[in-house]
């Protein structure tokens, strides 16, 4: 392992102590940080994956009215429809912050569901593609609001990780080993000098 | 904010007829069409279905982490959800194995 270059005088081991003091406050801090992480990874996963599998179900079941419609009143007239409707849901995003992760807050606003279309040519299995959507309007709100909130929290806790690694295989052992170092010269300074006083007050005697 | 649905023209079907704005994506590549949508002021949530995002590969991931706002969420397809999908623990996995 590597030390510092840097000559080793008095000066220098104090600032040496400091750096080290901080890199280790630093490394206990950046610990808790990966702890509060985890855990409310651990806390979203669970709410990510329930939501997941009800979305999953809810729009399996939304395509199935919706190829009903394409049989029942031909492609074009669907795509017809669709033109009509004005947009059924608007998403509101406000964010909070956790140990400096921007996690969204979601909620999506539905508007009233009403006849938007003509009813020549369409067809009930349409209202029921638009019903089933809309319905799964909460359960993507929720999975918007967990789903990127983890995205964002293991991209900082890869960080984190990084950081910790850093500190504790490369920063701390530098510092302990550059300070050893410095410590030991010193030492060996002050012996050499007394060694040398000793010698001159035994000179002066004679 | 307004939701849009960028997706195959199958499932657009379905996002047209509750009114959201939807970007079909063909044979073509999404990538172009994911990063205009992404820079538009007005969206707040975007729609992406798996395939697609599969897709568009390394320009989706790169959206997901510069952007704040829209969000991006995966949605299944007229075809159904992929087989293969993370699960978070996995996820996890692969970032503490690292």
């Amino acid at each position: 392992m590597e030390r510092l270059p840097i000559p080793a005088t008095k000066s220098n081991e104090i600032r040496i102590k400091e750096e080290l003091a901080i890199a280790t406050d630093g490394k206990k801090l950046l610990d808790q940080k990966k702890d509060i992480l985890i855990n409310h990874i651990n806390l979203l996963a669970e709410r990510a994956e329930r939501a997941r599998k009800d979305l999953d179900e809810m729009l399996t079941r939304a395509y199935q009215w919706l190829e009903l419609a394409v049989v029942e009143a031909g492609r074009n007239n669907v795509e017809a429809a669709g033109l009509a409707v004005s947009q059924d849901a608007q998403i509101v995003i406000r964010e909070r912050s956790l140990m400096g992760v921007v996690l969204p807050i979601v909620t999506i606003q539905k508007t009233r569901i009403r006849p938007e279309y003509g009813l020549g040519k369409t067809s009930a299995s349409m209202d029921r593609v638009r019903q089933t959507i809309l319905s799964a309007m909460d359960l993507l709100a929720e999975i918007a609001e967990v789903e990127v909130g983890l995205q964002r929290l293991m991209r900082e806790t890869k960080k984190t990780l990084k950081r910790i690694n850093a500190l504790s295989y490369i920063y701390i052992p530098l510092y302990e080993k550059t300070l050893r170092f410095i410590e030991q010269s010193l030492e060996e300074k002050e012996r050499e000098g007394l060694f040398q006083l000793k010698r001159i007050k035994a000179k002066a005697k004679e | 904010m307004r939701i849009v649905a960028v997706t195959d023209p199958d499932t657009a079907l379905a996002f047209r007829l509750c009114g959201f704005e939807t970007f079909s994506v063909g044979q073509a590549d999404p990538a172009p069409i994911l990063k205009d949508v992404a820079n538009r002021k007005d969206i707040g949530l975007v729609l992406v279905t798996e395939r697609i995002a599969k897709k568009a590969g390394e320009t989706f991931e790169e959206l997901l982490s510069e952007k704040t706002i829209p969000l991006f969420v995966e949605i299944p397809d007229t075809k159904g959800p992929l087989e293969k999908r993370k699960s978070v623990a996995e996820k996890m996995a692969a970032i503490i194995r690292r």
